[in-house]
């Protein structure tokens, strides 16, 4: 199985605001870009489950000129709440390299 | 943004281009923050290695000794609160449960934080709790162990905690409707200033 890791040259997340996150995939090629610019894998469902995040709003945003996708999904808690361990959402993409992808 | 074009120049530069400027009802965007409760957090370290071959397992036993701990000490004087053990080395950068099979570290870090509706009650509750932070073993009835506290006293108060809850978009007829200016006349360098 390939993962997410295997077709990415560069995975990253960032807080946008202090309700949303964003994820970057720049791929590796235009081959394994073409391959999951709309693909089903990458959906809203992946994210629904891997932050529990309201998949109804989670935004995809391929950038054809860059061979990557920008994705954006609300946080199940706004930034500094009680629970907080990734202020800035930097570290949120770790958990995705692994996801098996097709 | 949606004509906006990027494009990958080299290593080190991309272009942007082709966004177009559509005129629009001024808005005004609102963020805003509310002081809430108050927290009061400790660190220990472990180098055990029968603790850290069962991370999970200890895990559960500390959040159970430390929480009956507060119950028991200050009952309904308690207030809302909560006790959040985050093993640094392990997990606790997600707080996600742990595949099976992964090896035990050398080292971990646990971070202690307690939140509760003023600062005393919390720095209170972090003290009341400090030696089963310190001893809890990881079965009954085996030596109790200390872990590595970093420095003492081991409760460092952390202050307020504050969390967003605006997040408003505001029709304004002029840019500075909303916005309040106050003039400043700055001297001319190397003037004297008397501060008042």
């Amino acid at each position: 199985m390939v993962k997410i890791c295997d077709v990415c040259r560069h995975v990253r997340s960032k807080n946008a605001g202090p309700f949303w996150v964003t994820i970057d995939f720049f791929f590796n090629s235009e081959e394994n870009f073409r391959r999951y610019r709309d693909s089903p894998e990458l959906g809203a469902e992946l994210f629904a489950r891997m932050f529990g995040t309201d998949a109804t709003q989670v935004k995809r945003v391929p950038v054809d000129t860059l061979k990557m996708i920008k994705i954006s999904y609300p946080r199940p808690q706004a930034q500094g709440w009680e629970g907080e361990r990734d202020m800035h959402s930097g570290q949120q993409f770790a958990r995705l390299l692994g996801i098996e992808i097709g | 943004m949606t004509k906006a074009r990027y494009e990958e120049l080299d290593q080190r530069q991309t272009r942007g281009s082709g966004s177009v400027w559509n005129p629009w009802p001024y808005t005004m965007k609102l963020e805003g923050a509310r002081g809430g409760a108050y927290q009061t957090i400790m660190l220990i370290g472990i180098e055990d290695p029968e603790v850290l071959a069962n991370l999970d397992a200890f895990h559960d036993t500390l959040q159970a000794a430390l929480t009956d701990r507060i119950v028991k000490t200050f009952g309904d004087k308690a207030g809302k609160f909560s006790v959040s053990l985050r093993i640094y080395g392990w997990n606790g950068t997600s707080g996600r449960a742990v595949p099976a099979g992964r090896p035990a570290p050398a080292d971990v870090g646990i971070l202690f934080v307690v939140t509760a509706t003023t600062q005393d009650l919390a720095n209170r509750m972090a003290k009341s709790c400090n030696p089963y932070f310190f001893h809890t073993p990881l079965r009954p009835g085996i030596e109790l162990p200390s872990y590595a506290f970093p420095f003492t006293p081991a409760e460092i108060p952390r202050g307020q905690l504050y969390e967003f809850v605006l997040n408003h978009v505001v029709r304004v007829e002029d840019a500075m409707e909303l916005v309040r200016t106050e003039w400043t006349t700055v001297p001319a360098a190397g003037t004297e200033v008397a501060h008042g």
